[in-house]
């Protein structure tokens, strides 16, 4: 039995074919590391949009310090609810209109009988003249953002703009973005506090505020980001 | 038996040598590439953690008022670069506050002084500097809507008052929970003297009521905060991520 192999040109291909498998890696290495550069890129676009929006909550709960009261009004209106009237001396929710007395009169809602029904101390779906109901809270809310607002030809605020930072902190930058903003994107009437203990309602609006930046980096990154934030509001 | 074993020559060993040699080189330089931008990586990793834990430190738990720019300019820890507007962090009685923690976090043991700036160190011994700027925003009595943060409401309107003929309130209710039919609802059209729509209120911080504040803050409510942290990479090149927040008074 003659076993003859011809082996003649093995080497060549051989070689080729390692050659081609370590191109594979090389690609697979090259789109890896493309791949974690652009991570990095987005997380700093990320970082900066979280701290943005960050600054947005910070000026929230900077408005609501110091008016608290003003903003507790708007929700009520918002609701259909008199924020005159103590909701403290309510102790059934199902009959609130027990709690008006001599000392602490009606009306607790702001419609009259029949235009709406409530359901204990809210009223579902309540939106009056084409949406009058809200002009106070949009209004409270409007001025919440990094950009300049104009009321009645005054512009406001023109000092928190990011699009373009001031000179004196982007040329601090060794990379500045080109723009950052932050402004409310919703404020959710989540419920009027009662106090677990006692059974009683307070004078508290419980709401949250979310929240939302953008971040444009100088490559042209764009990165969203959003916040949310339950906040009390209290009247007294 | 006989093997035939002339298939493979000298001069083919010699060419598939140097074929792979050819095909080694663009490799090992994506491999060296691939390692150093890694090491980078690695350091913008470690850079924005650091850059996270300080800056919501300092909105969480730092005091509004324990954070002011320094008087003159503070240069880097080697004694480099000196700027103005970098932080410097301050002790306070109430809330009770010590500002070594904060300092650590930077990288200064507050040894030596209480400016926002220091060194610190990762677990390759890569050395990253950081400085914290703070940019106040300033008051004044009556508000300066340029240059100055304003607050704007639409104050509720004024119904409460609402009379009749004979000067009889007729807002009140002591038996009905809804709007008495005769008087005006807060959404009806202001009447200049049932119902009272008060115009847009646009004021700052004192009209509002904020306190002067220790250490010359001038009734300040608001600081823009930048922070910055940067360093040398293995190959020499010169690195950074600056940051840019803002911090409120709301103690």
């Amino acid at each position: 039995m003659k076993i003859s192999k011809n082996r003649a040109g093995m080497a060549i291909p051989l070689v080729l074919v390692f050659a081609t498998a370590l191109g594979i890696i090389a690609t697979y290495i090259i789109k890896n590391t493309m791949q974690y550069n652009r991570s990095n890129v987005t997380s700093f676009a990320q970082l900066q949009a979280h701290f943005t929006a960050r600054a947005g909550i910070e000026h929230a709960m900077l408005k609501i310090k110091f008016l608290h009261r003003e903003l507790y009004d708007a929700i009520c209106l918002a609701q259909g609810r008199n924020p005159l009237f103590d909701f403290t001396q309510v102790t059934d929710l199902n009959a609130p209109e027990g709690a008006i007395k001599s000392y602490n009169p009606g009306p607790i809602y702001l419609y009259r009988s029949g235009q709406f029904t409530p359901s204990r101390l809210f009223t579902p779906g309540f939106t009056i003249n084409s949406g009058a109901e809200r002009q106070w809270l949009d209004t409270f809310m409007s001025d919440i953002k990094s950009d300049a607002t104009v009321f009645d030809g005054t512009t406001t605020n023109a000092v928190l703009s990011m699009k373009p930072l001031p000179t004196e902190i982007k040329n601090r930058m060794r990379d500045p973005f080109n723009l950052a903003e932050y402004g409310v994107k919703t404020l959710n009437i989540a419920a009027q506090e009662i106090a677990e203990s006692a059974g009683i309602v307070n004078n508290t609006a419980i709401v949250e505020i979310v929240i939302e930046s953008s971040v444009e980096t100088s490559r042209g990154e764009v990165w969203d980001y959003e916040i949310r934030k339950t906040m009390r509001i209290n009247r007294d | 038996m006989r093997l035939d074993k002339n298939g493979v020559t000298l001069l083919e060993i010699i060419s598939a040598l140097l074929i792979l040699a050819f095909a080694f080189i663009p490799l090992i330089g994506v491999i060296g590439t691939s390692s150093s931008d890694s090491d980078v990586a690695n350091s913008v990793v470690f850079a924005q953690t650091a850059v996270r834990n300080i800056l919501d430190t300092l909105l969480d738990d730092v005091p509004f008022y324990a954070i002011k720019p320094a008087a003159g300019q503070v240069a880097d820890v080697d004694g480099n670069n000196a700027e103005d507007n970098v932080a410097e962090i301050v002790d306070l009685a109430s809330p009770v506050f010590d500002r070594k923690t904060f300092l650590t976090l930077l990288g200064n043991d507050a040894s030596a002084d209480s400016f926002a700036r220091g060194q610190i160190i990762d677990e390759r011994g890569l050395v990253y500097k950081t400085k914290l700027y703070v940019f106040p925003i300033p008051v004044s009595n009556t508000v300066d809507t340029d240059s100055e943060i304003a607050f704007t409401h639409l104050p509720r309107p004024i119904y409460e008052n609402q009379v009749d003929a004979n000067g009889q309130n007729i807002w009140y209710t002591y038996d009905n929970a809804f709007v008495a039919g005769t008087a005006l609802s807060p959404y009806d059209t202001p009447d200049g003297s049932k119902l009272v729509q008060p115009p847009l209120k646009t004021l700052g911080a004192v009209e509002l009521g904020a306190p002067a504040g220790p250490d010359g803050n001038s009734h300040c409510v608001m600081k823009k905060i930048l922070l910055r942290v940067s360093w040398q990479n293995r190959s020499g090149h010169d690195r950074s991520i600056d940051i840019f927040t803002m911090k409120a008074n709301l103690q």
